[in-house]
């Protein structure tokens, strides 16, 4: 019987994984809104009302961004809140959504091959992707930090002279700590979740990598970890679209635009980011996005 | 020099020593005689603890052997021994055969050692084979470097466990010429063997075994002509036939 | 391949060469006397050398490494990271060597033991001067194997970031996004193993006893 049940999960698992599990198991919890005024023939945000739900690729692997998670078999974080929002904002209902896994390799390809209408999955904005892809306005500025254990004295990257400080193999990142602290001795993993549990057996000083992903190993555990050092590079955040679709980009760039002001987006950070304080918004232009 | 005192041993539930009591004294030859699977190997194997027994007294120049306080390396520096398949050492010369012990035992120096395996050499009749190593050599000359690698020792007894066995017909007389001339030199010398004309040319005892047991010790004369018991007299009718 | 990359893969290979060379030694020693105990005529030695056997060769190589890299530490014992892979690499590969050895010990015949003790010679020394100098002869080519598959492995510490020549690929790869780099790396551990084999050759021609030639 308990052989059954595990075999069942592991199914349930695999189908979540695969993109059909969870978006499809809450399919009509009750309208909060009201659904706006349906948009022209042929547009796309036509097509995603006459369809009734928004489909959007996001990470299901990103703790506090897209994360599948386990216990709930429903797939949370920042960049799904910011969907549920979108589709809030469709159909007066922020369920009304489809999720499927959108890793860095397909994302791209799954907006122009229009096998979803949106994309969040920590995507930055940036002047290469603007040729193939729209993007919203900038709703996240992560940047590259330090993970260190809670004892530690390192406040900054002016602190790591001669410190082992460990990142992934082939990462932006450490091509960035070599610029940044050339004093550093740089070791590289295969994965991050490596390079963390080097460093909490006393093999490195600190971890560096985007914020958004030290904040994932942070927040499991914020007696042990922070995060620390405030942002060295900056990398803006947008909401991806397919090429051409002014309608649905000007609903999305809205629905962005009024969580800035409306004080939600500030309500989503503090739930998901286990950071000191709340930074100011983004800028409306991810071009305007500068380091501190 | 050998005594053994009431010695029994088993395998398991075979009884393969029963009751040995005797004795060897010093420059005396014993040679060992008896049917296959009698226990004489094993009994001479005693000697220098190469077999354990399970009661009774081993003693070897007044050394309990069997004593676990004795120690057993000292004993066996005092007793030679020749195998019958040899087992010289075949990543070592003829000359490195024999000087091992003494350089790495008895903390020879090198320069001696070699020129009394040399001298032992020279006098198991091959000398020109010092080089050479035991895949170069004929089983007769094997065993004669076999016996020059016991005597480097200088041991005050020398056992050979059927010595001629393994050898061709041609080449037992060669080394058994070799064991001649050791016993007429005063070795005392526990041989088994089937070698019934060595015995008569140089034993002055022949222990006659069966089953286990010691059934007749004899001096070779009697042995031969005369045997007390009925037992030696059929094993000799059939060893003499052949 | 830039100036920079090049020197990262020959930085890579110094530090190949110098763990391969400490892991051969370190295993050879470790295993060969593991190899012994399982032949001890100590019931607990043998006992205990036959589980360090088993337990060895039957988990990965990369769990090691992990584990005297990441769990060591939390014991208090916190060797640098390229002893971690020099101390993982060679009790791995001693279980595989301890093999060899006692397969080697066994198959030479009981009345060389019994020859070398007869004359006085003790245990150790009859370890010594008789069995494993004929052990070493008989296992030279299964040893050689072995020790080639050795320096391969070497490669397996790129993960506990020893920077030896996979890891150092692996960054130059990340680098310049040209996956050839792992030809080039394949290449120099060829430097490593195809000398290494030829040695092993040769040591095996020169150890070789002569023939039987009936004189």
């Amino acid at each position: 019987m308990k052989r059954w049940i595990l075999i069942l999960s592991l199914v349930t698992l695999v189908f979540a994984i695969a993109g059909c599990g969870p978006s499809l198991a809450t399919p009509a919890a009750q309208p909060a809104m009201k659904a706006m005024a349906k948009a022209a023939d042929g547009t796309l945000l036509r097509k995603i009302q006459d369809r009734g739900k928004l489909i959007a690729g996001v990470k299901y692997d990103v703790p506090l961004f897209g994360f599948l998670n386990p216990q709930t078999n429903k797939v949370e974080g920042f960049d799904v809140d910011m969907v549920k929002a979108v589709a809030e904002a469709i159909f007066g209902d922020p369920n009304a959504v489809e999720f499927k896994e959108a890793i860095s390799k397909n994302r791209v390809p799954f907006l122009t091959d229009g096998v979803v209408d949106i994309v969040a999955s920590t995507m930055t904005i940036n002047a290469e992707r603007v040729q193939q892809i729209d993007f919203s306005d900038p709703y996240y500025v992560a940047g590259q930090s330090l993970l260190v254990p809670a004892s530690s004295t390192i406040t900054s990257i002016k602190d790591l002279k001669g410190k082992n400080v460990a990142s992934a193999k082939g990462s932006t990142s450490e091509t960035n700590i070599r610029q940044k602290a050339p004093d550093a001795n740089v070791v590289l993993f295969d994965t991050y979740a490596e390079a963390v549990a080097a460093m909490q057996a006393g093999r490195a000083d600190a971890v560096t990598t985007d914020d958004i992903i030290l904040f994932g190993f942070a927040s499991k555990d914020t007696t042990k970890l922070k995060v620390v050092g405030g942002q060295f590079t900056i990398e803006p955040y947008g909401l991806g679209m397919q090429k051409g679709h002014q309608e649905f980009r000007d609903v999305v760039n809205k629905v962005v635009r009024d969580m800035k002001t409306s004080g939600k987006w500030a309500a989503i950070y503090k739930q998901w980011i286990p950071a000191d304080k709340v930074p100011a918004v983004p800028p409306q232009n991810w071009q305007d996005v500068k380091l501190p | 020099m050998i005594e053994f005192r009431k010695v029994n041993k088993w395998f398991g539930s075979n009884h393969v020593l029963k009751d040995i009591n005797f004795k060897v004294d010093e420059k005396e030859v014993v040679v060992v005689a008896g049917p296959s699977g009698s226990g004489k190997s094993t009994m001479l194997r005693c000697i220098n603890r190469l077999e354990t027994i399970d009661q009774g007294e081993v003693i070897v120049d007044g050394m309990p052997v069997q004593d676990k306080r004795t120690d057993i390396n000292k004993v066996r520096q005092e007793v030679g021994i020749v195998f019958q398949q040899f087992n010289l050492f075949p990543h070592l010369t003829a000359l490195e055969n024999i000087t091992l012990a003494p350089i790495k035992v008895r903390k020879t120096e090198r320069t001696e050692a070699e020129k009394l395996g040399k001298a032992l050499l020279e006098r198991v009749g091959i000398p020109e084979k010092a080089h050479a190593y035991p895949s170069q050599l004929s089983g007769g000359q094997q065993q004669r470097v076999a016996i020059a690698r016991g005597l480097a020792m200088r041991p005050k007894v020398m056992l050979f466990d059927e010595p001629t066995s393994a050898l061709d017909p041609e080449m037992i007389k060669e080394v058994l010429d070799v064991m001649v001339d050791l016993a007429r030199e005063g070795m005392t010398m526990v041989v088994v063997t089937h070698e019934m004309g060595f015995a008569r040319q140089v034993a002055q005892r022949v222990v006659f075994m069966d089953l286990g047991q010691i059934v007749e010790i004899n001096t070779p004369e009697e042995f031969f002509t005369n045997p007390r018991e009925e037992r030696t007299r059929l094993f000799l009718s059939k060893i003499l036939k052949n | 391949m830039d100036e920079a990359s090049f020197g990262l893969m020959m930085s890579g290979l110094r530090t190949t060469l110098w763990l391969s060379v400490t892991s051969i030694v370190a295993s050879l020693i470790l295993g060969t006397f593991i190899g012994v105990l399982r032949v001890s005529p100590v019931l607990l030695l043998r006992k205990i050398a036959g589980y360090y056997v088993e337990f060895f060769r039957n988990v990965p190589l990369l769990t090691v490494l992990f584990f005297v890299f990441l769990g060591l530490p939390e014991t208090g014992i916190t060797l640098s990271i390229f002893n971690s892979g020099l101390v993982g690499l060679s009790i791995y590969t001693a279980a595989y060597v301890a093999e060899v050895v006692r397969a080697g010990l066994q198959s030479i015949s009981h009345g060389q033991t019994e020859a070398a003790r007869s004359l006085g010679l003790s245990y150790a020394q009859t370890l010594q001067y008789i069995l494993l100098p004929q052990t070493f002869r008989i296992t030279i080519p299964p040893l050689g194997n072995l020790l080639i598959a050795l320096v391969k492995n070497t490669s397996i510490a790129s993960a506990i970031v020893v920077p030896e020549v996979m890891y150092q690929a692996q960054v130059v790869e990340g680098r310049t996004f040209n996956s050839n780099i792992f030809l080039f790396a394949g290449l120099l551990y060829l430097v490593i193993t195809i000398p290494l084999g030829l040695l092993a050759n040769v040591t095996e021609q020169r150890l070789r006893l002569p023939e039987r030639s009936n004189a």
